[in-house]
C-alpha cells in the first residue's frame, strides 16, 4: 500500500477544504459525526466545578510534567532499561524508521503488526516498512479500514470518521478475498476480526503507540476499546512502542487524573475499556507476552516548541481529539483537507514545527479565531494565542525574524506589508486620514468590481458616497 | 554511534531552553474532595457500571462459587477454559470446574499461544482489585497470571474478591503504593472489547472477548 510521503501538499489546503465544504453527503456525515462526540462528551461532565478542578490539575500536571522534561526522561530511560525495556532516541522520522528497521533485521522480522499510534503516521512508518520489505497492517478497525482504502486517517481518534458504513461494506466487498456485501456493523467487525486475528497470532513485531509514559515506574500506558492494543504489545515476540518525547509524567499518580480527561474528552467515555500499563518484556517464569520491548522516542520539531515559552504549551497536548470535534472549521472541512498527520486546532500549532512555518502557515490563518478549541481542551493549551504567535511569525519580516519557528517570515511579502504601513500612517495622521478619505468617497467609481476571496460570497464593496464625517456635519 | 549524538542533541536542545521547575502537583486534594463511599455502596457501584457496559455480573458467596462457576461453564457451553498458575492454586475449585469442563493450564512460555487463538472458549482470571467510579476489574498479570487469558478467547470469565473495591483508580495506586513498582502488566478492563469506529455504531467483540463475565464474590 504505497502512500506519498508527507501526506499531500498543505498547500492545496484550500483547494480541499473547498471541495469538502461543496460536498453535501460529507457535510452530513461530519456534522453526524461531530454532533455525536460532542454529546458524548458534554455528558461526561455534569459538573462543570468539577471539571474545571480536574482540568486545573491537568494542565499543573502537564506544566510540570515539561518543565522537567529533560530530567524525566533520563529518569525514564534508566528505569525502562532497569526493567529490560530497550530505549531509543530519534531526531527525525528518518532516524526512527532506520531504528525501527534496525530492530525488524535484528530479529528477523518479516511482517508487524500495528496498535493504533499516531506518532507512526507522523513518521510514516508503514511507507518506511514497506521499502524494506517488511509488512505493516493496520489492526485498529478505523486504521484497517483507511488502509485497505489506501488513505490516511482523517481524526486522531476515530480514524475513519469520514466513512460511511454503506463505504466500509463495498470496501470490505472489494478488497477483502471471500467477503460478501454486508452493511450490517456488526458483520462487518466480526470480518475485520475474522481476518486480523490471523495476523495476530502470526506477526513478528508488534507497534503500539504510547499515551502516558511514567518516569518513576518506568511504566507505558495505553488506552484502548478494542483489543488490538493488547493483542499488539502481547501477542507478538517483539514489541516496539513509538511516541514524542512530550509523553512523559513523573508519578504514577498523575496518570489518573489525566486519563480520566483523556478519555473522556475524547470519546465521552469514563474509562476505556483497556487500560493497558506496560513494565517490562515477558520475565523467565511467564507464560505469555513479548520477549523484547523497545521503546522510540522521536524529536521531529517538538525541541523546537519546547525552546519557546509560550509555543511549549503545544506540548502539553494529550491527543484527546476534543479541539477538532468542537472546531468550526475541523467539523465542516474534515480531516483530511489539512493534509497533516494531525488535522484541527491542535494540527495547526503543532505541525509548524513538525513541518516547518513556510508550508503551514496557511493553516494557522484557517481559523475565525472563535476560541471552542481553548474552552474544551482539558489541559488548556491557549491555541487561538497560539495560532496569533504563529501568524505574526510567518508574516514578519524574514530579515528580523525570531528563530523560535523554522520558516518564519516566509508569508512575508514586501508590498502587502508597504500597504499595511500606509494603513498604519493613514491612521495616525488625521490630516492623512482626511484626504484618504475625502479621495475614497470622491473615487469611489474606481473601485474594483472582484475583491478576492470577498466577492466570491458577498457584493464588492464600495466606499460611501458622502463621508460619515461629512453626513455629520450635515446634522448639527 | 548515531544513537548516543541523538539522544545527546534532543536532551542538549531541552536543556538549552533552561526552564524553570514548576511545583510537583499533588492529585491527592482533588480526590479528597470527592464523595467517599462504604464498601456496600462501592459494590453496588461497581456492579451497575460493569452491568451497564454490558458485562454480565454474577454476585455469590466463596462458599458458592464452585456450583455458580460451573453453572455459568455449562450453561454457556464452554468446554475448554484455560486458567493459569493464580487459578490452579486454587484445588478445591478446579475440581469442581473439571467436572464440567477442560482445564487448560497456561504456565509455559508462548507454549499455548496457538492454542488459545483456536480451540479455548474461555479464559478464567483472579483480580486483583476493582474500581467502582468506572467500573472496572484490575488484571495483575505476572507469573501467576498470564496476560492473553483475559483477551484472546471468545469470553473472560474473572473472580472478583469485593472487598478489594476501591474508590478510583488514584484510591487504589496510592493505598497500594504502586508508584514503588509495578508488575511486567497490569491491565483495568471495564467491558467486552468493543469498537464505535464504523459510523460511530458500537459493536461488542471487536478483537478481545466477546463477552465479559464478572463473579462478583461477596462474603457477608
Ligand atoms: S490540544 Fe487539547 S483538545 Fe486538542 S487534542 Fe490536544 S489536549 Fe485535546
Amino acid at each position: 500500500m504505497s502512500q506519498p510521503l508527507n501526506f499531500v501538499p498543505v498547500a492545496e489546503f484550500r483547494e480541499r477544504a473547498r471541495s469538502v465544504v461543496a460536498n453535501p453527503d460529507l457535510q452530513k456525515s461530519l456534522r453526524g459525526a461531530m454532533d455525536f462526540l460532542q454529546a458524548k462528551r458534554s455528558a461526561q461532565f455534569p459538573d462543570d466545578a468539577e471539571f474545571q478542578r480536574l482540568r486545573d490539575l491537568g494542565e499543573a500536571i502537564r506544566q510540570y510534567s515539561l518543565s522537567r522534561l529533560p530530567e524525566l526522561l533520563e529518569v525514564l530511560e534508566a528505569k525502562l532499561t532497569e526493567n529490560g525495556i530497550q530505549v531509543h532516541w530519534a531526531e527525525t522520522p528518518e532516524q526512527a524508521n532506520t531504528i525501527f528497521i534496525d530492530i525488524a533485521q535484528r530479529h528477523n522480522a518479516r511482517s508487524v503488526i500495528k496498535g493504533k499510534s499516531m506518532v507512526s503516521e507522523e513518521v510514516e512508518l508503514n511507507h518506511a516498512l514497506q521499502e524494506a520489505g517488511i509488512d505493516a497492517l493496520e489492526s485498529d478497525m478505523g486504521e484497517y479500514i483507511v488502509q485497505l482504502a489506501d488513505e490516511k486517517p482523517s481524526h486522531i481518534i476515530m480514524p475513519a470518521i469520514h466513512k460511511t458504513k454503506v463505504e466500509i461494506a463495498e470496501l470490505f466487498a472489494e478488497r477483502i478475498p471471500g467477503v460478501d456485501y454486508t452493511d450490517s456493523v456488526d458483520e462487518l467487525i466480526q470480518i475485520g476480526r475474522k481476518v486480523l486475528r490471523e495476523k495476530f497470532a502470526a506477526a513478528d513485531i508488534g507497534v503500539s503507540g504510547v499515551n502516558f509514559m511514567v518516569a518513576e515506574t518506568g511504566t507505558l500506558c495505553l488506552v484502548e476499546n478494542e483489543g488490538n492494543g493488547r493483542m499488539s504489545t502481547t501477542v507478538p515476540r517483539v514489541h516496539v512502542a513509538i511516541t514524542g518525547i512530550e509523553k512523559v509524567v513523573e508519578k504514577l499518580a498523575h496518570v489518573p487524573p489525566l486519563l480520566s480527561l483523556l478519555t473522556r474528552s475524547a470519546t465521552g467515555q469514563a474509562v476505556t475499556t483497556y487500560v493497558n500499563m506496560i513494565s517490562s518484556p515477558r520475565k523467565v517464569d511467564e507464560a505469555d507476552g513479548p520477549d523484547a520491548v523497545h521503546l522510540i522516542l522521536l524529536d521531529n520539531g517538538r525541541t523546537q516548541a519546547y525552546a519557546d515559552e509560550q509555543l511549549r504549551s503545544t506540548l502539553q497536548c494529550i491527543r484527546c481529539g476534543a479541539c477538532m470535534n468542537h472546531c468550526p472549521v475541523y467539523t465542516r472541512i474534515g480531516g483530511h483537507a489539512y493534509g497533516t498527520t494531525y488535522p484541527g486546532p491542535i494540527g495547526k500549532i503543532i505541525s509548524p514545527h513538525l513541518l516547518g512555518l513556510d508550508s503551514t502557515y496557511g493553516l494557522a490563518t484557517a481559523s475565525t479565531l472563535c476560541g471552542a478549541c481553548a474552552e474544551v481542551c482539558p489541559v488548556r493549551i491557549p491555541i487561538p494565542d497560539l495560532l496569533i504567535r504563529l501568524r505574526t511569525e510567518a508574516y514578519s519580516n524574514p530579515a528580523t525574524a525570531s528563530e523560535a519557528v523554522r520558516g518564519a517570515g516566509s508569508a512575508y511579502s514586501s508590498v502587502a506589508m508597504a500597504l499595511w504601513h500606509a494603513w498604519a500612517a493613514t491612521y495616525r495622521y488625521p490630516a492623512l486620514y482626511r484626504l484618504f478619505t475625502w479621495c475614497a468617497s470622491r473615487f469611489r467609481f474606481l473601485t474594483p468590481g472582484k475583491q478576492g476571496g470577498w466577492t466570491v460570497n458577498h457584493r464588492a464593496m464600495q466606499p460611501a458616497r458622502r463621508r460619515f464625517r461629512d453626513q455629520l456635519k450635515d446634522r448639527a | 554511534m548515531s544513537q548516543t549524538t541523538a539522544r545527546d542533541k534532543i536532551l542538549g536542545r531541552l536543556r538549552a531552553a533552561d526552564c524553570k521547575p514548576l511545583p510537583l502537583p499533588d492529585a491527592t486534594d482533588f480526590y479528597a474532595q470527592r464523595r467517599h463511599e462504604d464498601l456496600a455502596t462501592r459494590v453496588e457501584r461497581l456492579a451497575l457500571n460493569l452491568s451497564n457496559a454490558m458485562a454480565e455480573v454474577h454476585r455469590t458467596t466463596s462458599s458458592e462459587l464452585p456450583a455458580a462457576l460451573s453453572r455459568v461453564i455449562r450453561d454457556k457451553s464452554l468446554s475448554t477454559v484455560a486458567v493459569g498458575r493464580d487459578v490452579l492454586a486454587r484445588q478445591a475449585l478446579c475440581d469442581q470446574l473439571q467436572n464440567v469442563c477442560a482445564l487448560m493450564p497456561v504456565t509455559t512460555a508462548h507454549a499455548e499461544t496457538a492454542a488459545l487463538f483456536d480451540r479455548v472458549d474461555a479464559g478464567l482470571t483472579l483480580s486483583y482489585a476493582a474500581i467502582a467510579e468506572t467500573g472496572s476489574v484490575v488484571l495483575w498479570c505476572d507469573s501467576q497470571s498470564p496476560r492473553l487469558l483475559s483477551l484472546v478467547p471468545p469470553v473472560h470469565i474473572v473472580l472478583v474478591d469485593v472487598r478489594r473495591t476501591f474508590d478510583t483508580l488514584f484510591a487504589l495506586m496510592h493505598q497500594e503504593n504502586w508508584g514503588s513498582g509495578l508488575p511486567t502488566n497490569v491491565v483495568m478492563v471495564s467491558s467486552p472489547s468493543k469498537t464505535a469506529d464504523i459510523q460511530q455504531t458500537l459493536a461488542y467483540g471487536a478483537h478481545g472477548p466477546k463477552q465479559l463475565i464478572v463473579m462478583l464474590v461477596e462474603d457477608h
